[in-house]
């Protein structure tokens, strides 16, 4: 803590504080947009642009929520712009609010991409070897840890991550590869 | 978006591997990260899908379809896994394969209790096959092949174009594999892989966590499982006629075979050589509901018999028991306590 400049405290408590406030709407954004809009790939350029800024990463104290902060202000400042120029899809403002004050809630409108996507991950989960199936739904469904999969099946701690890493490159694989 | 080459397998695994990493890291995973995340918006990009992938996940199957029972089972029943070429080659039409696992369509032939217990199509393509206590079924398979299966069982089939695989799950079965040289035939159990091609061979799955392997025609090969760590980890070939025990450890051990013996359950005649009472009993409860058979004391537990009894009548084992002196039979309720005549003078027995 006392090594850290003012500014990086600052500037980390506040990308914990966006995350938090953020992160479900965000997630569930990218979860809309990435497979498919080229405005998705833009909004990646600028973050990672943004990420190459980061002189000292051993500053960062959470980098999954620093980069959602990040992606946070450039969705913002995308849609700003869109909004000027009226040529991008923006949120509806009243489901944002929805979701950041109950993010298990999907709007009506998000709802039916969301399904799909978890149809699609079953569907990946059907060509999953049996075990790395196994795991994947123990863990994601279930809600079991890795040790109490590993306790489960007999296997290691170990084994049980290095599967459920493979059973998620696999789906990701099978997802968007059709 | 483009499809997938085995450099975005190897991101998008490196991505779900720093998720895992991030979850559990310190300082030095957190520097490393960031650092790989800057090599290319690529990685930030899967980053950023695999996380919507894992928001996606929470909520998968809210039906609970999917059934990690068929495809694993037990703590230690084991799957075999098909590693990362399969990962690598095109997902392509496998539609069609999956119409005919669904198709691997059973016929009931002997239900001698007439339950409601049919088959269960899993959501992954196994397809589950039980009996009760006292049930036995044959089903024929779409490829010819027939399984019987013994009371108190459980089975998991799934056929495809490339393979036939069974998971023996629970109890015992005979299998009769119709010879198909281009799809193998595999029996998992939880101990051991079992490969045959135009074969009958029983397998049985004891209450000790044995597994009995035995050729009644043909030859099969069996394999224990990697991670028993096996002193035999190539498996060994059984001709028929011959019987191998693979125990929890992986340990083989040929076994002399008495051919009516292996089989002879299908006659629901319950074939003992040496065994022990403890065996004996969870033998018969698996054919009766009730009474069921209860034996008391470890030394009578242990006591080993031999003898041919009738599955469906437990009162042929009482009777035998009261041939022998040690031994006295009390009926309570529904169940049959077996133990030691004389508690008190164990010590002065053999």
């Amino acid at each position: 803590m006392n090594e850290r400049s003012e500014d990086t405290t600052r500037e980390a408590s506040f990308v914990g504080a966006t995350f938090r406030r953020y992160g479900p709407e965000l997630q569930h954004y990218l979860l809309r947009r990435l497979p498919r809009a080229q405005d998705a790939e833009d909004v990646i350029q600028e973050v990672f642009m943004r990420l190459l800024r980061i002189k000292d990463s051993t500053l960062v104290r959470d980098p999954r929520a620093y980069i959602y902060g990040i992606a946070l202000h450039v969705v913002r400042e995308f849609r700003i712009r869109a909004e000027r120029t009226g040529t991008w899809l923006t949120f509806d403002p009243e489901s944002i609010r929805s979701l950041a004050e109950h993010p298990a809630a999907l709007s009506p409108d998000e709802l039916p991409d969301h399904l799909d996507m978890q149809r699609q991950i079953e569907r990946a989960l059907q060509k999953l070897p049996p075990l790395h199936m196994t795991i994947f739904v123990l863990h994601k469904r279930d809600g079991y840890s890795y040790e109490e999969i590993a306790g489960k099946l007999g296997l290691s701690v170990h084994t049980v991550d290095k599967y459920l890493v493979q059973a998620k490159a696999w789906i990701r694989a099978l997802h968007w590869d059709r | 978006m483009k499809p997938m080459n085995e450099d975005d397998v190897r991101i998008a695994t490196e991505a779900a591997r720093w998720q895992h990493a991030l979850a559990r890291g310190g300082v030095t995973e957190r520097a490393q990260f960031c650092a790989w995340v800057k090599i290319s918006p690529r990685h930030l990009q899967e980053f950023l899908l695999m996380e919507a992938l894992d928001a996606a996940s929470e909520g998968i199957d809210p039906q609970r379809r999917i059934d990690t029972t068929a495809g694993v089972g037990t703590a230690d029943n084991i799957v075999p896994l098909v590693e990362s070429d399969q990962m690598r080659s095109a997902p392509s039409s496998t539609r069609g394969n999956r119409r005919i696992y669904a198709a691997a369509a059973a016929i009931a032939v002997i239900a001698v209790v007439a339950l409601a217990i049919g088959s269960q199509v899993s959501w992954d393509g196994w397809r589950q096959y039980t009996t009760a206590i006292g049930e036995q079924r044959a089903l024929e398979l779409n490829d010819g092949s027939v399984v019987q299966l013994n009371t108190k069982s459980r089975i998991a089939v799934r056929l495809n174009v490339r393979e036939r695989e069974l998971r023996l799950l629970e109890g015992e079965a005979l299998f009769k594999a119709a010879p198909d040289a281009t799809r193998p035939f595999r029996v998992f159990t939880g101990l051991a892989f079992v490969r045959a091609v135009g074969t009958q061979f029983n397998i049985s799955l004891r209450s000790g966590g044995e597994t009995v392997v035995t050729v009644l025609e043909g030859r099969v090969h069996v394999e224990p499982h990697p991670l028993l760590h096996s002193p035999h980890p190539d498996g060994e070939m059984l001709e028929a006629g011959e019987s191998l025990r693979i125990d929890s450890e992986g340990a083989m051990k040929r076994e002399a075979t008495d051919m009516a013996q292996a089989a002879a359950w299908r006659q629901r005649r319950l074939v003992f050589r040496e065994e022990t009472l403890a065996s004996i009993a969870a033998e018969f409860n698996r054919y009766n509901r009730s009474p069921q058979i209860v034996v008391e004391g470890n030394e009578a537990r242990n006591a080993r018999y031999g003898g041919t009894f009738d599955a469906d009548d437990p009162e042929s084992l009482v009777q035998f028991v009261q041939t022998k002196g040690r031994l006295s039979v009390e009926h309570k309720d529904d169940r049959i306590v077996i133990r030691l005549q004389r508690p008190a003078i164990t010590h002065s027995a053999e």
